[in-house]
């Protein structure tokens, strides 16, 4: 009898110390594939987008380009021309396609020769046998004038502070995104004589910055209520008014005179193109649900009938140096 | 309003009855002198009857004359009174428990059910509570609790939310405190040592006029008083947790005590596997206490305390030559209540009781490092202190009266005044930096706020009166006025009513306004002790509901078929109630939010102006007496939400939305040796949001390779998916033996007997030959317990 309750026990245990994490099925709403149209309508580039397709969160389908689309493009309601694909121009993206894999797929632009301009709304269409039609709107703003710029390197030993200001336009919600790069270097000669070169920077620099206007995510014992290498904010605290624009360079060796090349590249938005960054920030930031990761945020959409962002901004670079 | 006062006046003198007499007294248990609640007492002949209020006291006012009273109250035996009432007489009784309960006693005039004027109350036997099978063998009120109908919860915790509304919608009072955080190990255990309970009674609607405060249901959980007869005490080991329970008269039939103990001690058990130099710190205790001391048949004192804690901490050392290092890390939460009791009695009619409370709930961390390196120069030593509080605090004090003037009212009237203060959230920093290179020292001692504190008043007057309209309608009318001083004014109307259509049977209706004018911060995936209580505020203003319910009561008797298990006379009590509930300014995180990460003031993180709906139809029956007791609950119900920002500004269903949830509890006494018991529950899945398909982002560079694109997931809308359903069998099987000088109680458990891998959330992700898949993670296996109980 003691035998046979410990082979119960023993039983009860291992069932207990077994994997609690278990493949199951799901019983998701049906989503049929649809369309997806993504791009970035900006005023230095002529117009040019890609259009994929859907597939269901379980299909062992990798969601490929359509290269048959009719897609046409509006400016203020009026048609303005069709968009071609550019066979000759297959480009392959890479993905993250679960843990350690990256695979790529072979894409083609639906290409216009228009360049976008300010203050102009557009609307692009695109239709394909298969799907339902989809299409998509989105607004260029007015250029912002710049004004008031300061470089600061004499405050902190390591570190540069930089400033502007501009106006904000009143009878708009605007939205703005704020990046800066540049590539500063250090050479010296060797214990051989020869010259190496050590590169602080080279690309998107990491920046820091108290303003209200942006969003908090810094750590408050840095001094900072913001940090990142880019920045993407609302005109809500300053609508119509002067804005003045401060941000810190805080990368410790990071001196002025070591840079050859510092730029901020500031765009103002549409509102549609505000959401799509800030949640896809978010999104990433915050990655999947999870036990403690609270509600999952979605990448914003505003292709109606379909999935992905046109979007559209109007950037201009502040070259700092040279 | 003003008709309703002149109506209640009218009806309090208008005097059915020539002249009148009151028979009172006190309802005690003759074992140990604990006050009952809830007793019946019932004159037939004229169709009136009252119960004991929590106290054990009672007051009926009836006619000159003969009259034939009879006294019952579940598991103990029915007393009959023949009385010529001539003059107010005071007479207290004292209930003999029932001898075995292999024999089904007849309560005479035991129909509470169907007679209660109350709705959507249920009131849980302890003893009932210690049949239930439990996770670990930790005997749980609040599990017990989450088997109710219109009761969800959450796999594993002890959380709880009823008829769709949120888990700080739960006005949980131990001994008459607010208690805020209810839960020990994260929601693994409730704090409620049942050792120290005496009644546990919930009420999911049709809430009287003395309640207030919370939307969706009032959880009374009443400690004993302590005996006063004996000596008496309750040890357990289990596998987990020891426990003990003494109690005993200071002075015989006049003071008593209880005071009762629980540790856990899993960081007992693992410490001789833990390297010297690290200290680890991981269990949670309840202390509760309780002193009662009769003055005179008049006045009666109670001074009662439950103080709680969880507790996990490590701490590390190492030390060498020439450096040393130390870190440690500290977690816990817990909760301090007090209560200071004053039972009056002005006359045979007017009751009183006074109580002054107090309760704390404090969430804490902290995290330090100290390096200290001897170099050349001298010593180097960093030293980095982290801290974290948050939590709330309440002074309150509160009176309330219980008058019978007469056969047709019961008056219940009074004040409540309490002051919260919240302290949502303060970090200190404190960092030293000291070198031998005295230019490059650094000491900083902050304290960081990252929201206000905040005191706030709240105060209540209210006024009900269970009137007998006829001998088949009685109703229960009242009203509560509300002030809370951050906001304003607030008028809450009360009504139940029931309506017998026959011995057996009865329908109730009842209809409740409430307001609650404190939120909880959750986070939406997990209740976590670091979850903030925060006032409402002029941005964030107070919650409100309304509800209404409907039901059919009945008995149910003479099932011969089941006489085999049920034995002779054996009723069921079976109500069928309909209830739809309305809710605003609910509040919510910000979609992605996570209270762990987020440096954002409150008020900044949050949705509100929320609203909800919950509507569903409830099945309970329950067999409360003899060797076979349990109960079947089934709900069927849908809860909805709806945020300005969240899906969007679409109604979604609520997490906890369950179109189907079903409970069966069953206890057997086999023999006077064994006990068998067992539960089944049944739910549908919790409502997620999970993506629904995969799609091509924007186009972006990294790391240099300008070709990057996202896979994207689509999530459609909020909550549109469901896990997979929840079913969980649980055994248990008591063993008693009587021995000379005490009784011995083995239990023997198993939670999830059928190991069945219950969801707790679900994600997207790949199996090991990369296709996409839905995994889910579950918490708990089958899980076997054993524990042992002495009861001297």
């Amino acid at each position: 009898m003691k035998k046979n309750i410990l082979y119960i026990w023993i039983v009860i245990v291992y069932f207990s110390c077994e994997n609690m994490e278990t493949v199951v099925d799901l019983d998701i709403p049906e989503t049929p594939p649809v369309l997806v149209m993504n791009g970035i309508l900006d005023t230095d580039t002529t117009i040019r987008l890609l259009v994929s397709h859907s597939v269901g969160a379980f299909s062992n389908e990798i969601p490929s380009s359509i290269n048959n689309a009719e897609v046409v493009l509006y400016e203020n309601d009026v048609l303005l021309d069709t968009l071609n694909v550019n066979i000759d121009n297959t480009i392959s993206y890479y993905f993250n396609n679960g843990p350690f894999s990256l695979d790529s797929i072979p894409m083609n632009y639906y290409e216009s020769h228009i360049i976008p301009s300010k203050n102009k709304n557009y609307r692009i269409e695109a239709s394909h046998p298969n799907y339902p039609s989809i299409y998509a709107n989105t607004f260029i703003p007015d250029d912002i004038e710049i004004y008031d710029i300061d470089i600061d390197t004499i405050s902190h030993d390591t570190q540069i502070g930089f400033s502007f200001s501009f106006i904000d336009d009143t009878n708009a919600d605007n939205y703005y995104r704020l990046k800066l790069f540049s590539k500063c270097f250090k050479k010296w000669e060797n214990e051989y004589g020869e010259i190496e070169t050590y590169y602080y920077t080279r690309g998107y620099q990491e920046f820091a910055s108290n303003d209200p206007s942006f969003p908090s995510n810094g750590i408050p014992w840095d001094g900072y209520t913001f940090s990142g290498q880019q920045v993407v904010f609302s005109d809500a605290l300053f609508n119509g008014q002067e804005k003045n624009i401060r941000i810190d360079i805080i990368n410790e060796g990071y001196r002025y005179e070591d840079c050859d090349t510092i730029g901020l590249q500031f765009s103002v938005f549409s509102a549609d193109t505000y959401s799509y960054y800030n949640s896809l920030d978010n999104h990433r930031e915050k990655g999947p649900i999870g036990i403690f990761g609270g509600e999952v945020i979605p990448v914003y959409s505003n292709v109606q009938n379909g999935l992905g962002s046109i979007i559209s901004t109007n950037a201009q670079i502040i070259q700092v140096k040279p | 309003m003003r008709l309703l006062i002149i109506s209640i006046l009218v009806l309090l003198y208008t005097d059915t009855y020539s002249q009148t007499h009151t028979l009172s007294g006190y309802i005690t248990d003759v074992s140990n002198g604990e006050n009952i609640f809830g007793a019946n007492i019932i004159v037939d002949s004229l169709s009136v009857g009252t119960t004991s209020n929590n106290f054990g006291f009672y007051s009926i006012t009836l006619p000159t004359g003969n009259h034939t009273i009879s006294y019952s109250y579940i598991g103990y035996s029915s007393q009959m009174l023949n009385i010529n009432l001539k003059s107010d007489i005071s007479n207290n009784i004292e209930f003999t428990n029932t001898a075995s309960e292999l024999n089904e006693v007849k309560l005479f005039g035991e129909k509470s059910i169907v007679e209660k004027t109350e709705t959507s109350v249920i009131d849980l036997p302890i003893k009932q509570v210690f049949k239930i099978p439990a996770l670990l063998g930790e005997v749980d009120v609040l599990k017990a609790i989450q088997l109710l109908p219109g009761v969800q919860s959450s796999e594993g915790t002890s959380g709880f939310y009823v008829r769709g509304g949120g888990p700080d919608q739960n006005l949980i009072l131990l001994d008459g405190v607010p208690v805020y955080n209810a839960a020990h190990l994260g929601g693994l255990f409730s704090i409620f040592n049942p050792d120290a309970i005496k009644n546990i009674r919930l009420t999911k609607g049709g809430f009287p006029a003395r309640f207030g405060g919370r939307l969706s249901s009032v959880l009374e959980i009443d400690m004993k008083e302590g005996n006063m007869k004996k000596l008496k005490s309750d040890i357990t080991i289990g596998l987990i947790s020891s426990k003990f329970t003494f109690e005993g008269p200071i002075i015989k039939d006049r003071t008593s005590f209880i005071i009762s103990a629980r540790r856990t001690y899993a960081d007992l058990i693992v410490r001789p596997f833990i390297p010297e130099n690290t200290n680890l710190n991981m269990y949670f205790y309840d202390l509760n206490m309780k002193i009662n001391h009769k003055i005179s048949n008049k006045d009666r004192i109670f001074l009662s305390s439950y103080l709680g804690r969880d507790q996990f901490g490590v701490d590390y050392e190492e030390n060498e030559n020439d450096y040393s290092d130390a870190l440690k890390f500290g977690l816990g939460y817990g909760n301090i209540t007090s209560t200071l009791r004053w039972n009056h009695l002005f006359n045979n009619k007017l009751f009183s009781n006074t109580t002054l409370t107090y309760s704390r709930y404090a969430f804490d961390t902290d995290f330090g490092v100290n390096s200290t390196t001897n170099t050349l120069t001298g010593n180097e030593i960093y030293d980095i202190g982290f801290g974290y509080i948050s939590g709330i605090k309440d002074y309150a004090g509160r009176i309330d009266f219980d008058y019978s003037p007469n056969p047709i009212h019961n008056l219940k009237f009074g004040y409540s005044y309490t002051y919260h203060h919240f302290f949502p959230g303060e970090t200190s920093l404190n960092l030293n930096f000291s070198t031998p290179d005295s230019l490059a020292n650094f000491t900083l001692d902050t304290l960081l706020n990252f929201s206000e504190r905040i005191n706030a008043q709240e105060m209540f007057a209210y006024l009900e009166d269970n009137v007998k309209i006829t001998d088949r309608l009685k109703a229960n009318i009242g009203i509560h006025c509300g002030y809370y001083s951050l906001d304003k004014f607030s008028l809450q109307p009360r009504f139940s009513a029931r309506y017998l259509l026959n011995e057996n049977a009865s329908i109730k209706l009842s209809y409740a306004d409430m307001k609650q004018n404190i939120h909880l911060l959750s986070n939406s995936s997990v209740g976590f002790p670091s979850d903030l209580w925060l006032p409402a505020i002029d941005s964030v203003p107070s919650q409100s509901s309304k509800q209404i319910a409907a039901s059919v009561n009945t008995i149910l008797e003479g099932f011969d078929f089941l006489h085999p298990i049920l034995n002779e006379n054996s009723k069921l009590e079976l109500s069928i109630e309909a209830y739809y509930k309305t809710m605003s300014n609910l509040i919510t995180y910000k979609a992605g939010y996570s209270n762990l990460e987020s440096t954002e003031s409150w008020e900044n993180s949050i949705e509100t102006g929320g609203k909800g709906e919950s509507y569903g139809l409830e099945l309970f029956l329950q067999k409360k007496t003899g060797r076979t007791t349990g109960w079947i609950g089934y709900t069927l119900s849908w809860t909805n939400r709806q945020f300005e920002n969240i899906n969007f500004g679409q109604w979604y269903p609520y997490k906890y939305d369950r179109r189907h949830d079903f409970a069966l509890v069953f206890s057997h006494k086999i023999n006077e040796k064994w006990d068998i018991s067992t539960t089944w529950t049944y739910g549908t899945g919790n409502a997620i949001t999970f993506p629904q398909a995969m799609y091509l982002g924007q186009p972006y560079s990294e790391w240099g390779n300008n070709n990057m694109i996202d896979l994207v997931e689509s999530y459609g809308e909020r909550n549109s998916t469901r896990l997979n359903a929840y079913h969980r069998l649980d055994i248990g099987l008591t063993h008693h033996k009587q021995k000379k000088y005490y009784e011995r109680i083995i239990s023997f458990g198993a939670y999830n007997a059928y190991n069945r891998k219950n969801p707790f959330f679900a994600y997207l992700s790949h199996d090991e030959n990369g296709n996409r898949v839905a995994k889910q993670v579950s918490l708990f296996p089958i899980i076997p317990s054993i524990s042992l109980r002495y009861k001297l």
